[in-house]
């Protein structure tokens, strides 16, 4: 059950997150690519080569399915999120594949997602319920969604996997 | 009559050696799971399935791709022989195939279907392909177009330059 302060502080997020989302549109390069593994077969040409912000991506993807169990489970530590916020920050200045297709929305959304971050580590410091932690890990990843479905729709389906039902 | 059927089978053993295959063996480059080559089935059969009421028919199958995301390679299209094509993504976005791959003949496991494919999809696909933003804007309705979700995809090995070859062969000064 989430208390009523907890309510208050949650909708006031939500109403930021609805803001920024607005401000700045529907895409980021938050989502711009989370490929797990395209190395190409020795010597074959043509092969993409990953660029900073795609690699980002598949390390964040990476991190959030590997902490998906503990999501489900509610065992998600501080410790953990803190070190995707951590990590995670380095989407906002690393270069992408085309850099003439990062629309301005990008930072919003990214700015949005690592809000979402903290908003799940809220969930845990404060000890909410299973359904609130799984609220706020299902809406980073939200995020993710929104903005590739206006920059690159092909990981689309790899980030709503991540999802946890509650 | 094991006198006669050991050496027999002796000598049959021999003639099919595979050692003694004059069919030279191809090899594969592999994009996602290593796929079994040896699976293949016929594309048309699996058309004819989902013709035939199938909402979607799994298979490894054949066929030579038109076209392939000129940013990363992240789909390819394959012309079916019908005047039709098969867009094809990659499970989970997990692999991506060569940029230069289009007029190859691509071996592809995995999930065909028909599908509705979005305005959004499709305006990204033309930006991918390099098309003009005219071109784009007038992408105004889905497409409903086969569909491939491939877990893998083999392409046949391309012939790689060697320094005891560095150079095509030059036609020009002689005849054959």
């Amino acid at each position: 059950m989430i208390t009523a302060a907890m309510s208050t502080k949650h909708k006031a997020r939500k109403g930021l997150l609805f803001l920024t989302l607005l401000g700045v549109g529907a895409c980021n390069p938050t989502a711009e690519e989370v490929p797990a593994n395209t190395e190409a077969p020795t010597g074959r040409t043509g092969m993409y080569e990953a660029s900073p912000l795609a690699v980002a991506m598949r390390s964040m993807a990476t991190d959030m399915e590997s902490l998906r169990a503990k999501a489900d489970a509610g065992t998600l530590t501080v410790g953990e999120v803190d070190a995707m916020i951590s990590a995670h920050a380095a989407m906002t200045s690393a270069d992408a594949t085309k850099p003439e297709d990062i629309k301005p929305s990008f930072e919003g959304y990214a700015e949005a997602y690592l809000i979402q971050l903290q908003d799940l580590r809220e969930t845990i410091t404060t000890q909410a319920s299973r359904e609130a932690r799984l609220e706020a890990f299902n809406a980073a990843l939200t995020t993710c969604v929104a903005c590739h479905q206006e920059h690159c729709p092909g990981p689309i389906s790899r980030i709503e996997k991540i999802k946890v039902q509650p | 009559m094991k006198r006669i059927l050991i050496p027999a089978l002796a000598l049959l053993a021999a003639c099919t050696s595979p050692t003694e295959n004059p069919v030279a063996e191809v090899a594969y480059d592999y994009f996602g799971d290593t796929i079994q080559i040896a699976d293949t089935t016929s594309l048309a059969g699996l058309l004819g399935q989902l013709q035939g009421g199938t909402d979607s028919v799994y298979g490894t199958f054949a066929a030579p791709i038109s076209s392939v995301c000129q940013v990363k390679g992240c789909w390819m299209q394959l012309d079916l022989g019908t005047g039709e094509e098969a867009l094809v993504r990659f499970k989970d976005y997990g692999f991506f195939v060569p940029m230069d791959a289009a007029s190859e003949m691509a071996f592809v496991e995995g999930s065909l279907s028909v599908d509705t494919l979005s305005v959004e999809w499709l305006r990204h696909q033309a930006e991918d392909a390099g098309e003009s933003d005219s071109a784009i804007a007038a992408i105004q309705s889905p497409k409903v177009s086969y569909s491939v979700l491939a877990v893998g995809v083999a392409l046949a090995q391309k012939e790689r330059a060697t320094e005891e070859d560095p150079a095509p062969h030059d036609h020009s000064s002689h005849e054959h």
